[in-house]
């Protein structure tokens, strides 16, 4: 089945970044969506949810833990899965993130491998 | 849990190695660049012996430090590691790079201020993570502020730093593939290794003191008063190095000798404020403003010379007369069938197309208009030589990786091209001129119309059967993948 995939991060390097790596990884998304902070996100997703969100977490206006929050609050995106994508690692931010209703963390700086590793069985 | 402050600086110390490491093998494992890391020295250093080590621009990443180690510590990498890192991660080409290392400034770097924001986001991370596993007691690293500049007069305003304070640095010489090496370092406050649990130490007299002007303005001044016996006596190679190369070069002006890379950047600059490629289009005179153009493709020397001799010798060769060479024009014996491609277009694209027409060109562009052009050997330099049948053994993901890169990056631009009546003469000596095997046709209204190779040129002056096509082949040559 097509997938979606919406990239979330205030740095557009950082976007572009993450795009070209999931590229590499080999997985295939027939639509992708970028939104620069969570607000634009919410907006994005109202319209048309997807299936997977790529998250930062450090972001200006409203942190990725909230719009992980915000995400699962919309009956739209009950099916949607979110990965956060961050340089902060502390165990209880992952598990505060995930307890909330995030599904998966990758660290960065990431490789295309760890790309295909955390998202492959989310998106099968 | 390490409780004295020598033991974690020492342990400390140990670990920026580790860290600096993996950061190389990250950005490495990230985008595919070879990148390695040595450690130079371990030193105690005020803010007059930084000055020294980082003179030109700086990139300075604060970290506020939470644990055992308590406080802030900086990151620093001297300019050709700020343009280098950066211009890697945004993929800029590699001549722009280059140009930057030598020459960026400040507004370079403010338009490339989210890249290196990243990398010093990625560069914080990659700390933390091995803090995190390699020091007991690792609370975390945040990154908290970056400053770009020349932060060594107004080190606490710039980057809170104590202008009379004293440091642990540990200074690394970094590479990134074929780019200069580069400094980068760790500049540690002695305060930040202070342990809580560790009275004694908290009460020696090892606090950052938070402001005595007058000694920061005796620092100034002394700093002022020595203008030229900056140098220490006995420095790493490689800061001699940057030494040599700063007195090279005195201000922001262009030296005499120019890398070739800056023609192409120049050139860039040029095509990216004017993309009207037919400004480029070469009449009947020979390209005179060209001297300084480089040839991209190294390669075309040998044939080029053949053709700069024919073309200034009388020689003529059996049937033929000089005259001929006034006479046949680009028209005559263009390729007409060219191949096309999109600048978004990935290398692999665009080589399943080349390979397909056995073509040794593609112009990119849409609807006639030419953006730029890439030759076979452009996408040979882009692509990993791992790519080829006979080292299937060693490819790797990374080298399939870069079949992914896109055309825009790779592409030869502006694109000097000729009109349908610019003569064989003119194309020759231009040819010889730009150290270019192929330049395209293109009409009044800027449409390409055809492509003129070496190859035409020769079958032409051959006498070759004109039934058989030998555009841009290179048959001989072993297939790029
Ligand atoms: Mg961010």
């Amino acid at each position: 089945m097509a997938k979606s995939l919406m990239i979330v991060d205030d740095s557009a390097t950082m976007r572009k970044i993450i795009m070209r790596t999931v590229r590499m990884s080999g997985l295939k998304f027939e639509r992708t969506e970028e939104a620069g902070n969570g607000a634009e996100a919410l907006q994005k997703l109202g319209g048309s949810p997807v299936d997977i969100i790529l998250c930062d977490v450090n972001m200006p206006e409203m942190m990725g833990t909230e719009l992980v929050k915000k995400v699962r609050e919309l009956d739209s995106c009950a099916n949607t899965k979110i990965v956060m994508v961050s340089t902060e690692s502390s165990k209880e931010l992952i598990d505060g993130v995930m307890a909330d209703g995030a599904n998966g963390f990758i660290n960065k700086p990431f490789t295309p491998e760890k790309f295909q590793e955390k998202l492959s069985p989310l998106i099968d | 849990m390490a409780t004295s402050q020598t033991e974690v600086e020492s342990q400390a110390v140990e670990l920026s190695a580790e860290a600096f490491e993996a950061f190389c093998d990250d950005i490495s494992g990230m985008f595919g660049a070879d990148m390695a890391c040595e450690q130079q020295d371990v030193t105690t250093v005020t803010v007059k012996d930084l000055k020294k080590h980082f003179k030109k621009l700086t990139a300075v990443n604060s970290v506020k430090a939470e644990g055992v180690m308590d406080g802030t510590f900086q990151l620093v990498f001297d300019q050709g590691g700020l343009f280098t890192l950066s211009g890697v991660i945004v993929m800029m080409p590699a001549n722009r790079i280059l140009e930057e290392i030598k020459r960026g400034t400040v507004e370079d770097m403010e338009a490339m201020n989210d890249a290196i924001g990243e990398t010093g986001n990625l560069l914080v991370g990659t700390w933390d993570r091995v803090f995190r596993e390699g020091l007991e007691g690792h609370g975390h690293f945040v990154q908290s502020n970056s400053f770009i500049g020349k932060p060594w007069d107004e080190p606490e305003k710039t980057i809170g730093l104590a202008a009379d304070g004293e440091f642990v640095f540990v200074s690394y010489e970094m590479t990134i593939g074929e780019y200069p090496a580069f400094k980068c370092g760790v500049i540690f406050p002695r305060t930040i290794f202070g342990s809580k649990s560790d009275a004694e130490q908290a009460a020696s007299a090892q606090e950052e003191p938070k402001e005595k002007p007058a000694t920061e303005e005796a620092a100034a001044t002394e700093e002022k008063a020595e203008p030229a016996q900056e140098e220490p006596e006995e420095k790493p190679a490689t800061e001699e190095a940057t030494a040599t190369e700063e007195k090279a070069e005195p201000a922001q002006e262009e030296p005499e000798e120019k890398p070739a890379t800056e023609e192409a950047t120049a050139e860039q600059k040029e095509a990216d404020a004017d993309t009207d490629a037919s400004d480029n289009t070469i009449e009947e005179k020979p390209a005179v403003t060209d001297e300084k153009e480089e040839s991209k493709e190294p390669a075309a020397g040998v044939v080029s010379e053949t053709i700069q001799k024919m073309a200034e010798s009388p020689a003529v060769l059996p049937g033929e007369s000089t005259d001929i060479f006034l006479a046949i024009c680009a028209k005559d014996i263009m390729e007409k069938n060219i191949i096309w491609g999109n600048p978004d277009d990935s290398v692999q694209q665009v080589l399943a197309k080349m390979q397909q027409a056995d073509a040794g060109y593609t112009m990119v562009g849409s609807d006639g208009a030419l953006e730029g052009i890439v030759s076979k050997s452009d996408i040979a330099g882009a692509i990993s030589p791992y790519l080829r049948p006979i080292f299937a053994k060693w490819r790797r993901p990374l080298d399939d990786a870069t079949l992914q890169i896109k055309t825009k990056w790779i592409m030869t631009r502006p694109v000097h091209t000729v009109s349908p009546d610019t003569s064989l003469a003119a194309i020759m000596q231009n040819m010889s001129q730009l150290g270019q095997r192929g330049l395209p046709v293109v009409d009044k209204q800027g449409k390409v119309q055809g492509l003129v190779t070496v190859f035409d040129i020769f079958r032409f002056m051959l006498n070759d059967n004109p039934n058989v096509s030998m555009i841009g082949k290179t048959s001989k040559a072993p297939p790029l993948i």
